[in-house]
């Protein structure tokens, strides 16, 4: 008998190949800005009014013709990132509530620290892109020096973005199908981020400073904050799990 | 009915009351004993209860999510019933702490409120444990995870917290003011801290007690109404 | 349990309070050290005020928790009150 040359069968029930954990992270953040970028609702709604918010904080501390001092201006700017950051996991994880599309990133193979690390990375993505804005109307309202240090301040945005993220994304999760879901979210985050806002603001302040930017001090709150992260980055991956899917 | 039975638990119960409520008479004499600070004078007799309500909060904030941790990772209700009931007793001893402290500051300082390290991470605190409260109480469906979150964050947070408030402000008596207490205080202190860390003990478990009879209670509605519709 | 309570609001809260009146004496100790480390407000308002906001506080938590394991025991008796009365017209 000839030999028959040899095809190569898969068995039928072969275990499909997962992809890694990362790619699997990245999936979920491409998906998230895919599906902002196709409105934009979040990034418009959230830059109007974290402009609205610095517009209200001028009116509220400027006298006269004096800017406010660095340590007001960084305040400022970190306040209406909170503000803006509150609004955009809250109209983040209502997409997700409303079309029930939760269920279905649930019940799709993969594993939840992937889902959450994938929602922090990307909220905390659409949340950076609206501060770079605000910032840049922070220091042209209120001659705020950003271009002294322009590195050191986005790693400061940056890492404090990312804390912020990290523990609103659990809170967010937990409370998808809560009726008090608006009240309650920054009544819970606030207390927790606070640490996160009085470092990112004391550094910012530091920075802006012209005649004296204390650069020693603007190291220590950055290593404060990716400490902050790196915690309650890893408090978030372990919990995660059990708040968005218990009941 | 098992939570209406007297048995063991119920005299240790009575005993550690017992103890406390000896301590209440008990630690008065002996904080007034205590010699009179030589800078502030009879107001730092305030630092005997106000040191250990800051300390029992500490605690309380510690134990609430290491019980929450287990809770939500084991899902036993028992550690739900401890962490609800030091959020509570975190609660209270704060509302101390933060009371007391002021009254101290008034006389000392000249002013209630200075913003100082110490007394900014006891608010911040206080202020997490009454997060949890909220997030309990109105947290939806899945408020007891959403609170046990709160909590781990929260225990998490102390060092954070801490830290972050003393780089931005501090004067407060130094940290190090236990090693540089004068020793003939420092009985006071520590017998202080005990009583208090007895009476956090008592309440817990007298606060655990309600929880129990409330979980069994819930069971044994269910159980007549299932019994009821079956007559 | 009410049995302990009312043992501690009859029977040590007024003693306790007595005390607290008769804390001041310590006042009559008291010897400055310098003019200027002389404290300037009176303290003796403010720690008692301060004690005695700390007893009562734990006073009225211990009381609140007394009241709601009451209704809590008060339920359960009708429950079984409930139960009893299914089972006898079963």
């Amino acid at each position: 008998m000839a030999d028959e040359p040899e095809v190569a069968t898969t068995p039928l029930l072969a275990e499909p190949v997962r992809p890694a954990f990362f790619t699997q992270v990245l999936t979920i953040v491409r998906k998230d800005l895919r599906i902002e970028w196709r409105n934009r609702e979040i990034a418009y709604t959230t830059l109007f009014m974290s402009g609205l918010i610095v517009l209200i904080f001028a009116f509220a501390f400027i006298t006269e013709s004096t800017n406010p001092g660095p340590g007001a201006t960084a305040g400022i700017l970190w306040v209406a990132a909170l503000f803006a950051g509150t609004v955009a996991l809250g109209r983040t994880f209502d997409r997700e509530r409303e079309n029930e599309s939760i269920r279905s990133l649930l019940l799709a193979p993969i594993p939840r620290p992937a889902i959450y690390l994938g929602k922090v990375l990307a909220t905390a993505f659409l949340m950076v892109l609206v501060e770079l804005v605000v910032t840049l109307l922070v220091g042209f309202l209120f001659d705020a020096r950003i271009e002294t240090y322009p590195f050191r301040l986005c790693l400061m945005l940056f890492l404090g973005t990312v804390g912020f993220a990290a523990v609103g994304v659990v809170f967010s999760a937990a409370l998808l199908r809560a009726r008090s879901r608006d009240t309650l979210l920054a009544s819970l985050l606030y207390p927790v981020v606070i640490p996160v806002f009085l470092a990112g603001a004391k550094g910012t302040g530091q920075l802006l400073d012209p005649l004296t930017p204390d650069l020693g001090g603007v190291v220590f709150w950055t290593q404060f904050l990716a400490a902050a992260d790196v915690i309650f980055l890893a408090v978030g991956l372990w919990a995660f799990e059990p708040v968005v899917t218990g009941e | 009915m098992a939570v209406m039975a007297r048995g063991p638990s119920d005299t240790r119960f009575i005993v550690a009351a017992a103890v406390t409520a000896v301590g209440f008479l008990a630690v008065p004499f002996i904080i007034v004993r205590a010699p009179i600070e030589s800078v502030m004078g009879p107001i730092q007799k305030i630092f005997y209860f106000h040191v250990p309500t800051a300390w029992m909060l500490m605690v309380s904030t510690l134990v609430a999510g290491g019980a929450s941790l287990r809770y939500l990772f084991r899902g036993t209700p028992g550690s739900d019933r401890v962490a609800l009931a030091s959020a509570e007793l975190g609660i209270l001893f704060g509302i101390c702490a933060l009371v007391s402290g002021p009254l101290w500051g008034k006389v000392a300082w000249g002013k209630y409120w200075t913003w100082d390290a110490r007394q900014t991470s006891t608010l911040l605190l206080w202020m997490l444990l009454l997060a949890y409260m909220l997030a309990r109480t109105y947290g939806g469906p899945a408020a007891r995870k959403l609170a046990a979150a709160l909590a781990l964050f929260s225990a998490a947070n102390v060092p954070l917290v801490y830290y972050s408030v003393r780089v931005w402000r501090t004067l407060h008596p130094d940290s190090s003011v236990v090693p540089t207490l004068d020793p003939r205080m420092r009985p006071a202190l520590y017998l202080s801290t005990l009583f208090f860390l007895t009476l956090w003990g008592v309440l817990l478990a007298y606060r655990l007690r309600l929880e129990r009879v409330r979980a069994a209670l819930a069971e044994l509605e269910i159980a007549v109404e299932d019994a009821e519709e079956a007559v | 349990m009410t049995r302990l309570i009312r043992l501690l609001s009859t029977r040590i809260a007024p003693p306790l309070v007595a005390l607290l009146c008769a804390l001041p004496v310590w006042a009559q100790e008291y010897e400055p050290v310098t003019e200027a480390s002389q404290p300037k407000t009176d303290p003796s308002p403010f720690v008692i005020g301060a004690y005695g906001f700390i007893w009562v506080a734990v006073l009225v938590y211990v009381v609140v928790v007394a009241r709601g394991l009451g209704r809590a025991n008060r339920e359960i008796e009708e429950l079984r009150r409930r139960v009893d009365a299914a089972s006898r017209s079963a």
